[in-house]
């Protein structure tokens, strides 16, 4: 009875998305030393440039006035064009993509500034804090920027013209396209991020995180290789940011406060640091852990009535919160420790020398 | 690369773990039951119960369950082998949590009529998943009209749109012969959109109007409360008399009784007559002593729907307060009503197909009368277009404080009549 | 033309009184045992819920709910800090695992709260005190509540530097502050200080949850919406600063109130933008003088002993 496909397809969606998240966050934390506690903010500008450009591309690309995008008619315009015009839709999310990517770049540049600016690396942490704050609050309240409360609604999945083309019309096939590309750019973004790691480059992110006047000292530019992890991690959560706006279809202020920044923190420390692959297995961990709770509830209400829910959606905030302290206390590092850096001279110099290929870990 | 076993074992663990819940759960049930084949329906419900609207959530759910728990005993009573069952599922009051609560819900068991969520925010999060896999939306109190939207899965026979409310206020305020009003409004899509309404009829009439937004959700509102009594010191240093002067509060709850005890304390504050929301009949606000004693000196005066002369209104709020103790919160009703709305619906159809029931629904619904008081009629939008409101001020009767009524308000006709002052 | 500044300061006052009780703690766990302890606003929550659950059984019996809050809210706190952060402090961990661990406590203890509140019924409620303005000035109501937190601000401060000055157990903490390892060398009992500084910490806040209460209504997400107010009151003074944080909170009470009764008035700008205001000076503060606006103790010791040196010669 129940829907597997469904449900490996609305896990794996959720999981791609909050995977390229955390390794965004690893880079600029577990390998560049920046500590990103306000990762909501890129994501959710990268959701809200993707919605506000789309809704006015796909007026402009079928030949049509601007409009407000906050009204009822735009958005159901826009819904109209996404089932019935592929070049439109796939050429608005295309650009929408590249947009948000070069914007999610630009803040990661304006971001870095407090962190060459400020004395102690917490009040980065600090600042980007309370940024994603003023994020939310002027983007809920500012009709302008973003409509409101309501967000902007209407970004349907940008293959929903599939439906009609085939002769099942199911909506499984776009949810099934959409998801698959979710996964192949969370697989270019782990393949960018353990290339940008296993290089002399890593090498100097970790120089610069582990001991940065060291690093200023032998000649390296600590503020630029700052500044240039920043740029990355924050382009790639505006990424995520792109891809999640067209999958949930609404851009709405709620789902980009510092409680969500929090929870990546969580996946990112779960995995453990410097550690992509860790990366991945925490955002892994916690999606499962979020949509099996789910899952596991309403299937139990569904089928032995009178169960009570409630316990299990306050516990799995419990659980969750209970299981980063026991993780800090006893395994501070993760769940998968940090490796050599692994470039590819590297690795040619220990097939020649025939060690073993496994990781030496740090402790 | 070798990874660190604990990481898998750990991984598996979860895996099996999670997994053989769903699939022995679902392996119990298609075992056959070996008494009476009975048919059980499933109702979602999908409400924020963790977070700053989980008091507004809980009440939901379990006027949710209180209709479920009325259906079933009638059902038994009459021998009917038909029963109902509420799955329900925290949203967390945001976007993502309303799309993955419906998701497992779809995907555990192939819900396809939901009960919520509570705002349109929430609403907007799920909107297109529910439209692809045909699952009727019922959100009880969700009144955006961002949600006026035609031809989709998401019907709202709850609560009337922000323009009727709007309409009763402003003409109310009009009758009573005001001319200067400072409108105090929670900064929500409802609130805001009653506001806007409000404003605007009462502009159109010459009545100057002075609108204060405040947050909603803050511990403490004195800065609202004392811009709203400058205002009204204004009005009055301008030459204008109190009885021409008003004050409307549109927002409800914690948020009003802390206004309520600061501008009790206020010396042009309490001069003034106060208008309000229908969400200010709460009992919360009525047995503080404080706070009733203030609204009864400024005659509040608010549009509450008519379920107080109804009988399943009158009864729900007892059902409700016998069974958790304590009163529903405001607009609970709705989801009572919604809840009763859709089991109907399924036992019309026969089925329990999302295609089909989104035909039924405004079938049912058009011909229902319940625990709001009002007769319901869902536009092309599945919208209501009818609203009768009472209009209602407080008065003290002996030690306690209730609402009585002194007018009413006619959606049909759009007009306000009112029997005394 | 300016009848809107004498109230808005009346109400500036109280704020910063409230904002003082609550930051208080915060300030004293960063400076004795340098953590930023993002669960302190939770201790404000549980203060104003064992206030709550105290005036059910005794109404308007606020001495006896403030005595009960200090209580509970320092008996957390010191809870929190042995089973906690001890663990992680002993091995030394960085900053950021401390902040982590403190978020992940913020969550364990609001949840909690809500689920015992969610069984209680008491989700959002009203504690039973009365509010009875005792005096007005320029309209605006001083009321008994408002009262007793200036004066509950103010002793808090006064107590607070006497027992620094000269209680052996205030001189501790402040050594610890300065250099822990020297005052553990020096044969002080660390432990008994840092775990007095923990109910203190918790205490004050948990005063302060129950001087806000009457005004408010109680809900689980009490303190965490003050969060940021309270670190950006912290970071005004200077976060290790004692006079600092009384500083921040008159900034912070008076911008948010009235600052923005300014803007509102003259530049339109709506209330619900009041929160930018302390976020954009947390910004403004921590880029252009991070160290805030107060002096630390022993920084303002040897600024007055580099005076008298220059006085006596």
């Amino acid at each position: 009875m129940v829907d597997i496909v469904g449900f490996c397809l609305s896990f794996v969606s959720f999981f791609g998305i909050y995977a390229i998240l955390t390794l965004s966050l690893n880079l600029e934390y577990g390998f560049g030393g920046q500590p990103n506690f306000g990762q909501a903010l890129f994501y959710g500008m990268g959701a809200f440039v993707t919605a506000i450009l789309t809704s006015n591309l796909l007026l402009i690309l079928t030949h049509q006035h601007l409009e407000n995008i906050c009204t009822i008619s735009s958005l159901v315009e826009r819904e109209t064009i996404a089932t019935s015009n592929p070049s439109a839709t796939l050429l608005a999310w295309a650009i929408s993509g590249i947009t948000s990517i070069i914007v999610g770049a630009i803040l990661g540049f304006i971001a870095s500034y407090p962190a060459l600016r400020v004395k102690e690396e917490w009040y980065l942490a600090m600042v980007l804090l309370v940024a994603a704050q003023i994020f939310v609050i002027v983007f809920r309240y500012n009709t302008r920027l973003g409509c409101g409360f309501d967000g902007i609604a209407g970004i349907s999945n940008p293959f929903s013209w599939l439906v009609s083309l085939t002769p099942i019309n199911s909506p499984v096939i776009p949810n099934l396209v959409y998801s698959a590309i979710i996964l192949l750019f969370t697989y270019l973004c782990f393949v960018l991020t353990e290339r940008l790691t296993n290089s002399p480059f890593g090498r100097l992110l970790k120089s610069v995180r582990d001991d940065w006047l060291a690093s200023s000292t032998l000649g390296k530019n600590v503020n630029k290789i700052r500044t240039q992890v920043m740029i990355i991690g924050s382009s790639m959560a505006s990424l995520a940011g792109w891809l999640y706006v067209y999958y949930i279809g609404v851009a709405n202020t709620e789902d980009y406060t510092s409680t969500f920044t929090f929870s990546i923190w969580v996946m990112m420390i779960l995995g453990g640091f410097a550690n992509n692959r860790g990366a991945v297995v925490g955002a892994f961990f916690i999606t499962a852990l979020d949509r099996f709770t789910l899952i596991g509830s309403t299937l139990l209400q569904a089928y032995f009535p009178g169960f009570n829910p409630n316990i299990i959606s306050y516990s799995k905030y419990l659980l969750e919160s209970l299981l980063l302290l026991l993780l800090l206390v006893f395994r501070p590092k993760g769940i998968m420790k940090e490796g050599v850096i692994l470039t590819p001279a590297y690795r040619l110099f220990s097939l020649r020398m025939g060690e073993k290929k496994n990781e030496r870990n740090y402790s | 690369m070798a990874f660190p076993r604990v990481a898998i074992a750990l991984l598996i663990i979860g895996l099996i773990v999670g997994v053989g819940i769903g699939f022995g759960a679902s392996l119990a049930f298609q075992r056959p039951s070996s008494t009476q084949k009975t048919v059980t329906y499933t109702i979602g419900v999908i409400m924020p119960l963790s977070g700053t609207l989980a008091s507004f959530g809980t009440s939901f759910v379990n006027s949710v369950k209180l209709a479920v728990n009325e259906m079933n005993a009638n059902l038994s009573a009459i021998g009917s082998p038909i029963r109902f069952n509420v799955v329900v599922a925290d949203d967390g009051g945001t976007p993502a949590g309303a799309l993955s609560a419906l998701q497992s819900m779809y995907q555990s068991y192939s819900v396809q009529v939901v009960i919520g969520p509570l705002t349109s925010a929430e609403v907007l999060g799920l909107r297109d998943y529910a439209d692809a896999n045909h699952i009727v939306i019922l959100p009880p109190a969700a009144t955006a009209t961002s949600l006026r939207i035609a031809n989709d899965y998401v019907l709202r026979p709850g609560q009337p749109g922000d323009q009727f409310e709007g309409s009763a206020l402003a003409q109310t305020i009009l009758q009573f012969g005001e001319k200067y009003v400072v409108y105090i409004y929670r900064g929500d899509t409802s609130e805001i959109g009653t506001y806007n309404i409000t404003s605007g009829i009462l502009k159109q009439h010459g009545v100057s109007v002075i609108g204060i937004e405040y947050t909603p959700a803050q511990s403490d509102y004195s800065n609202i409360v004392a811009s709203a009594s400058s205002d009204v010191a204004n009005f009055l240093s301008n030459g204008a008399s109190k009885s021409q002067i008003a004050v409307v509060l549109g927002g409800y709850g914690t948020e009003a009784a802390n206004m309520f005890v600061h501008a009790s304390t206020d010396q042009y504050l309490t001069q003034v007559r106060w208008f309000g929301i229908e969400a200010l009949n709460d009992i919360s606000l009525l047995s503080d002593a404080q706070v009733a004693s203030f609204m009864a000196k400024v005659n509040l005066t608010i549009t509450a729907p008519e379920f107080k002369t109804s009988p399943q209104g009158i009864n729900f709020v007892k059902a409700y307060t016998q069974a958790y103790g304590s009163p529903p919160e405001p607009y609970s009703n709705y989801a009572y009503d919604n809840a009763w709305i859709a089991m109907l619906s399924i036992l019309v159809a026969g089925t329990y197909n999302g295609q089909v029931l989104v035909k039924i629904v405004p079938l049912v619904a058009d011909h229902y009368f319940g625990a709001s008081g009002t007769g319901i009629y869902l536009d092309q939008y599945g919208d209501q277009t009818i609203a009768y409101y009472s209009i209602e001020k407080l008065v003290k009767i002996g030690q306690t404080y209730n609402f009585t009524i002194i007018g009413e308000y006619n959606g049909g006709t759009n007009q306000v009549s009112l029997t005394s002052k | 033309m300016l009848n809107w500044l004498l109230g808005s300061i009346v109400r500036s006052i109280f704020e910063s009184g409230i904002f003082l009780m609550v930051s208080i703690g915060l300030t004293l766990t960063l400076a004795v045992v340098k953590l930023p302890n993002f669960a302190h606003a939770e201790f404000i929550t549980i203060g104003a819920y064992t206030t709550l659950i105290v005036t059910q059984f005794l109404p308007n019996n606020l001495p006896f709910a403030l005595i009960a809050s200090f209580l509970i809210s320092g008996l957390i706190a010191i809870v929190v800090h042995q089973l906690a952060y001890k663990p992680l402090i002993k091995r030394r961990s960085s900053l950021y695992i401390l902040v982590l661990a403190s978020f992940a406590v913020a969550q364990f203890l609001r949840y909690t709260v809500f689920i015992l509140a969610s069984i209680g019924g008491m989700l959002s409620a009203h504690p039973l005190i009365n509010v009875v303005p005792v005096l007005y000035i320029a309209g605006q109501a001083l009321t008994n509540i408002y009262l007793l937190t200036l004066l509950l601000a103010i002793l808090s401060a006064v107590f607070l530097s006497l027992f620094f000055k000269f209680t052996l157990t205030g001189k501790s903490m402040r050594a610890i502050s300065s250099n822990q390892v020297l005052a553990q060398l020096s044969g002080i009992n660390t432990e008994r200080a840092i775990n007095v500084m923990w109910i203190l910490a918790g205490g004050l806040a948990g005063v302060g949850g129950s001087m806000l209460s009457p005004y408010v209504t109680v809900t689980p997400a009490l303190g965490f919406n003050l969060l940021l107010e309270i670190f950006a009151v912290v970071i005004f003074g200077g976060l290790t600063s004692f006079i600092g944080t009384i500083l921040g909170s008159l900034i912070m009470g008076f911008a948010e109130n009235s600052l923005m009764d300014f803007l509102n008035i003259y530049f339109s700008v709506p209330y619900t933008y009041t929160p930018l205001i302390p976020f954009s000076l947390i910004i403004i503060v921590l880029l252009i003088k991070p160290t805030g606006f107060g002096l630390s103790y022993s920084v303002s010791r040897a600024l007055k002993q580099r005076l008298i040196r220059t006085q006596s010669r």
